[in-house]
């Protein structure tokens, strides 16, 4: 009979470590990421997301069809968002007003908003910074 | 004369004068909106066999400065030209019974209290078996007011709004703005600045609703937009409008705009359906993340009345 429980036991464990990562997959854009998994370096976004709402200190870069952009999330719970290269098909005036401006949105940890590192215009209400600035603004020509 | 009924003679003098510059400040040629009105139609058919027949029928006239649409008095609508208080109907030739009637021009007085009018015109009337003549007659009363309809609209309505954004407590520029509200819940003023107010006390759900009910009358938006634009022009110091088509990052923001499919802004769940109005959704994503967003739009807009 414990030898049963054992058996059972060590199933259940199994099966929830196996649907784990499933769950992770189908989070809803809008929503924080159910993540466990901090490592110290990510190249994907989704590895990003993950980190930075564990608070872990790290950055990547992703080029994007708007430009390149840097994404750094810390220790503190502080995330930043930098266009550091704007797309080369943005006019010379559209790069010297965008290059380098960078928004900063403060979280709690465990609730990091996805669409930061998703979205050029969505989430950013409580952010603040130049970017965020910019990116509001030139909705006006939307 | 002595020195103090003299002074008493400026002064009944001066009020005289003020009153006279009130009353002479309206006239319907300057005018745009609507007034309804009851009219008295007395037609004349002695000259036809007949008698003389009254009839009292609600009428609606819209205006638009000069032009004035009359609503139907008998002979269906008509669009008139005010000069000063003085409303020309032209002449017309309208199918009427088994024959025609020729209508001449009508020249109707209104009244500077902007409480009446009066106005005749004759009409010739001729089928297959008689030709003859008769007189209608129009007298109005109006029925949507005691007041010239200028100082009872976009006038006080400027004022209202002036008053409210003057107030210094929270409760006394709801109560302003919640009256212009009951009268007229589209109005782009009291909702803009229900909405900002909203925002100031952290009521972002409360706020978005209130952008939403300030951007229902699409000519305003347009006109705002369009404003905007020029404004956000000069404060990104850009020679040349962003299109989706020159900058690529303006290009992905539209399509994100566009694909929204339901979610929060600030802490409030939006609906997809909120989005459904393109030109809705992407100026209330600019005012909810453009800097100053509120006064930049206060600026654009001015005041009821306003050019």
């Amino acid at each position: 009979m414990k030898g049963h429980t054992v058996t059972l036991l060590c199933g259940l464990v199994f099966i929830i470590a196996a649907c784990a990562p499933a769950a992770q997959q189908t989070t809803p854009s809008g929503t924080e990421p159910q993540t466990t998994p901090t490592p110290s370096t990510c190249t994907t976004k989704d590895c990003f997301i993950a980190s930075a709402n564990a608070c872990t200190d790290l950055t990547i870069t992703v080029t994007e069809a708007a430009g390149t952009f840097s994404y750094a999330s810390s220790n503190d719970c502080l995330f930043t968002k930098t266009l550091v290269t704007p797309n080369a098909n943005e006019t010379q005036q559209m790069k010297t007003l965008l290059q380098g401006k960078s928004l900063t949105c403060k979280y709690v940890k465990g609730k990091f908003d996805q669409r930061w590192v998703t979205s050029l215009i969505y989430g950013m209400e409580y952010c603040k910074g130049q970017l965020k600035d910019v990116l509001g603004q030139l909705m006006a020509f939307a | 004369m002595s020195k103090t009924s003299c002074h008493c003679f400026v002064v009944v003098l001066l009020l005289l004068l003020q009153v006279a510059v009130v009353h002479a400040a309206f006239v319907y040629e300057n005018h745009v909106g609507t007034t309804q009105w009851k009219v008295e139609v007395k037609v004349d058919e002695t000259g036809c066999g007949g008698g003389v027949e009254t009839e009292d029928v609600p009428v609606t006239i819209k205006h638009d400065n000069t032009l004035a649409d009359v609503g139907d008095f008998g002979h269906g609508p008509v669009r008139g030209t005010f000069n000063g208080n003085v409303l020309t109907i032209p002449g017309r030739t309208i199918p009427d019974g088994s024959g025609e009637s020729q209508l001449y021009e009508a020249k109707i007085q209104f009244t500077s209290d902007c409480l009446g009018f009066s106005g005749s015109y004759r009409w010739n009337y001729e089928d297959s078996y008689q030709e003859c003549s008769g007189t209608t007659s129009l007298r109005g009363t109006r029925n949507d007011g005691k007041e010239c309809p200028a100082q009872a609209g976009v006038l006080s309505q400027r004022e209202q709004i002036e008053a409210a954004r003057k107030e210094l407590d929270d409760v006394s520029k709801e109560r302003e703005y919640q009256e212009i509200l009951d009268k007229d819940p589209q109005n782009f003023w009291a909702n803009w600045d229900m909405a900002e107010l909203r925002k100031k006390q952290g009521k972002a759900g409360e706020s978005l609703k209130y952008v939403d009910a300030a951007t229902s009358n699409k000519n305003i938006l347009a006109s705002t937009r369009a404003k905007l634009k020029q404004e956000e022009l000069k404060r990104l110091n850009l020679a040349t409008v962003p299109t989706p088509f020159t900058s690529p990052l303006l290009r992905e923001s539209i399509g994100e705009a566009d694909r929204w499919a339901g979610g929060f802004q600030y802490d409030v769940s939006v609906p997809k359906d909120a989005a459904a109005d393109k030109n809705k959704w992407r100026f209330l994503i600019w005012t909810i993340n453009a800097p100053d967003s509120g006064n930049l739009v206060n600026r654009a807009m001015g005041l009821p009345g306003d050019e």
